[in-house]
C-alpha cells in the first residue's frame, strides 16, 4: 500500500489555476490528483460556486428537457430545423396523423382489393380522403391553443404549410404505394392526388369557421356525393379525365390563394393558427 | 409615462349584439384591473387589444403600432404583447416544457439555447421547474393555470393581457402571482371577478358593463364612491343593495338607508363595485 506523502494546498492550486506551474509540475500535480481522493475533494473547493451553479443548472435543464419521439428525431437528422421540430413535437398530433394516414391507406387498399368489381370506385372514393385526414389530424392536435397562437407574431401561413407538409410527407407516399400494390388500377393509382390535395386545402380553408373534424366531414360528404352520383351514372373514371384534373389544379390554386389571404387577415377564426 | 395601448372610438358588434360600444381608452405603464359582470364586454376588450379580434370600427394602437392599419403592424404589435385567454385547453400529450417551447417558437425565440433558457426561467417563475417533462394532463388545475399565465410573461412584453389569471389558484399562489405581475415593467391589463386582486395589485381600475366603461380611476377613487354608504347595524337594512349577518351577529349593509344605530365602516373595492352596479341596474330598471 502506498501513501501519498504530500497534498495540493491552496497556494499550489492557485498557481495551477493561474497557469504559473511549469509543464513538469503541472503533469505531476495532475497525476497526483488522479490518484488522491483528498486532493480531488479539495479541487472542488477551488471553483467558486458562482461558476459551478450555471454549469449544473445547464446540465439539469438539459436532462429535464423532454426529447421528441423517434420519428421526429429522424426528421431532425434529415435537416428539419429545431424550431420546426418544436412546433411539430409540441403534442402527439403528428404521430397520430401519420398513424391515421397509414391505417387509412391500408384500409383503403384492403377495401378496394376485396371488391374487385368496384375497385376503381372504392379507391377513387377513399384515397383522396387520406391526406385530408392526416392534415386535419395535425391541425386538430393543437387546435385548442388557437386563441393563444393567434396573438403571436409567427406567420400563420408558414405554420400551416409546415403542418400540412409534415402530414403529407407520409400520407401521400403511403397512399400511392397502396394504389400501386392493387392490381389493375394503372394510372388511377396517381389520379387521386389532385382531388386529395384540393380536399385537404378546402378543409384547411373551412377551419376558419368550423372545427378541424367538422371541416373534414363537410368536404368528405361533398366528395362522397359526387363520387356516388358518378358511380350511379357508371362514369366514376370521369374524375380522372384531363379536363377534370385541370379543374382540380385550378381549384387547388384558388383555395391556396384564399388561404394566403385569410392567414394575413385580422380574423382569428379565419386563419390558420 | 409610456403609453402602451390606445383605443380610439373602438366598437365591436357580433351581428346585432353589441360587445363593445364606441370606446376611447389609453393604457400607460402599471397594473390596470378590469371589473365587470359576465357578458359585460371584458373579454371582447381584451381580445381586441390582443389583436385576435378585429374591431367593427375605430383604431387600436399597441406599443406604437396601429394594429388596425396593416398585417405588418399587427405582427410588430404581437411581438410586444403577452396574452392569456380566459380558458386555455392544453393539447393531449403535451408536456409543460413542450407547451412553453411551442409558444416560444410562435413568439419568434429563434435561438435554441436562449429559448430553452427562457422556458426554464418561466417554469421556475411559476414554481413548475420540477414539472418540466411532466404531461400537462397530470398537473393540478392550479399548476395548469400557472403554466398558462407563464406563457403570457415570455420575454418582457410591453402589454400583458390577462383574462382571469387567478381562477383556480389557491391564496398562496395568488399572492405569488401578484408579486410577479407587480414587478413587470410594462402595462398589465387584468380582467377578473376577484375584487381583492384588484385592490391588492392595481394602480387603476376600469368597470365595464353592457360594453361601456362606466368607471375609470384609481382604487381610492372607486372606494371613495362608496364612502358613507356601507354600515354595520344591529338590524337588517331592507332597502340595502346587499346585507348579511357577520360573525359578530351584526349586519353589514351596502347601500340603503340604515337606522339610527348604524355605524359607517370603511368600504371595500367590492362594496364600491356593487354600488356602482346597483346604480346602473336602478337606472335601467333592472333587478340588482
Amino acid at each position: 500500500m502506498t501513501t501519498n506523502a504530500w497534498h495540493v494546498d491552496d497556494e499550489l492550486w492557485a498557481a495551477y489555476a493561474e497557469g504559473r506551474l511549469d509543464v513538469m509540475a503541472e503533469g505531476s500535480l495532475e497525476s497526483h490528483v488522479a490518484g488522491c481522493a483528498r486532493c480531488r475533494g479539495s479541487a472542488v473547493d477551488q471553483i467558486a460556486s458562482t461558476e459551478l451553479e450555471p454549469l449544473w443548472t445547464g446540465i439539469s435543464q438539459e436532462v429535464r428537457r423532454p426529447q421528441p419521439v423517434r420519428p421526429l428525431r429522424w426528421l431532425r437528422r434529415l435537416g428539419l430545423s429545431d424550431q420546426s421540430l418544436a412546433l411539430l413535437a409540441a403534442s402527439d398530433g403528428l404521430a397520430l396523423a401519420w398513424a391515421s394516414a397509414i391505417a387509412s391507406a391500408l384500409a383503403c387498399g384492403l377495401m378496394a382489393g376485396l371488391t374487385p368489381r368496384y375497385e376503381d370506385f372504392v379507391f377513387l372514393l377513399l384515397a383522396p380522403l387520406i391526406p385530408m385526414v392526416a392534415v386535419v389530424a395535425v391541425f386538430d392536435a393543437t387546435n385548442s391553443l388557437r386563441e393563444v397562437a393567434a396573438g403571436t407574431p409567427y406567420s400563420k401561413l408558414r405554420l400551416g404549410l409546415l403542418r400540412t407538409i409534415a402530414a403529407l410527407v407520409v400520407a401521400l407516399p403511403v397512399t400511392v404505394a397502396v394504389g400501386l400494390a392493387i392490381p389493375g388500377l394503372e394510372d388511377l393509382a396517381f389520379r387521386w392526388l389532385l382531388p386529395g390535395l384540393a380536399m385537404s386545402l378546402s378543409a384547411l380553408l373551412l377551419m376558419g369557421w368550423l372545427s378541424p373534424w367538422s371541416s373534414a366531414a363537410v368536404v368528405a360528404a361533398g366528395w362522397v356525393i359526387v363520387c356516388a352520383a358518378l358511380q350511379q351514372a357508371d362514369n366514376v373514371t370521369a374524375l380522372t379525365d384531363a379536363g377534370v384534373q385541370a379543374a382540380f389544379s385550378a381549384a387547388i390554386v384558388a383555395v391556396a390563394v384564399l388561404l394566403v389571404l385569410r392567414t394575413t387577415n385580422l380574423r382569428a377564426r379565419g386563419g390558420l393558427s | 409615462m409610456t403609453t402602451n395601448a390606445r383605443l380610439v372610438e373602438v366598437s365591436k358588434s357580433y351581428g346585432r349584439v353589441v360587445g363593445l360600444q364606441p370606446t376611447d381608452l389609453t393604457l400607460d405603464a402599471g397594473v390596470v384591473g378590469l371589473l365587470g359582470p359576465n357578458g359585460a364586454g371584458k373579454t371582447t376588450l381584451l381580445r381586441l387589444l390582443a389583436t385576435v379580434l378585429p374591431p367593427s370600427s375605430g383604431r387600436i394602437e399597441v406599443a406604437g403600432y396601429e394594429v388596425t392599419d396593416s398585417h405588418a403592424a399587427r405582427v410588430e404589435a404581437r411581438r410586444r404583447i403577452g396574452y392569456l385567454p380566459q380558458e386555455v385547453v392544453f393539447p393531449r400529450g403535451m408536456t409543460a416544457f413542450g407547451f412553453l417551447d411551442y409558444i416560444a417558437v410562435l413568439k419568434e425565440w429563434t435561438g435554441t439555447e436562449t429559448r430553452h433558457r427562457e422556458v426554464h426561467r418561466l417554469l421556475e417563475l411559476v414554481q413548475l421547474g420540477d414539472r418540466a417533462s411532466m404531461k400537462i394532463t397530470k398537473l393540478s388545475g392550479g399548476q395548469r393555470r400557472r403554466l398558462a399565465v407563464s406563457q403570457a410573461l415570455m420575454g418582457t412584453p410591453d402589454l400583458v393581457i390577462l383574462d382571469e389569471p387567478t381562477t383556480g389558484l389557491d391564496p398562496e399562489q395568488r399572492a405569488s402571482l401578484r408579486g410577479i405581475l407587480s414587478a413587470l415593467p410594462g402595462t398589465v391589463l387584468l380582467a377578473t371577478h376577484q375584487t381583492e386582486d384588484v385592490s391588492a395589485l392595481c394602480d387603476r381600475v376600469l368597470v365595464i358593463d353592457s360594453g361601456v366603461i362606466h368607471f375609470d380611476g384609481t382604487i381610492a377613487e372607486l372606494v371613495g364612491t362608496a364612502a358613507g354608504r356601507v354600515h354595520v347595524t344591529t338590524e337588517p337594512v331592507p332597502d340595502a343593495l346587499t346585507s348579511w349577518r357577520t360573525g359578530t351577529g351584526q349586519f353589514r349593509a351596502v347601500g340603503g338607508r340604515p337606522g339610527a344605530d348604524a355605524v359607517p365602516v370603511e368600504p371595500t373595492v367590492e362594496d364600491a363595485y356593487l354600488l356602482l352596479r346597483g346604480e346602473r341596474n336602478e337606472t335601467e330598471g333592472m333587478p340588482s
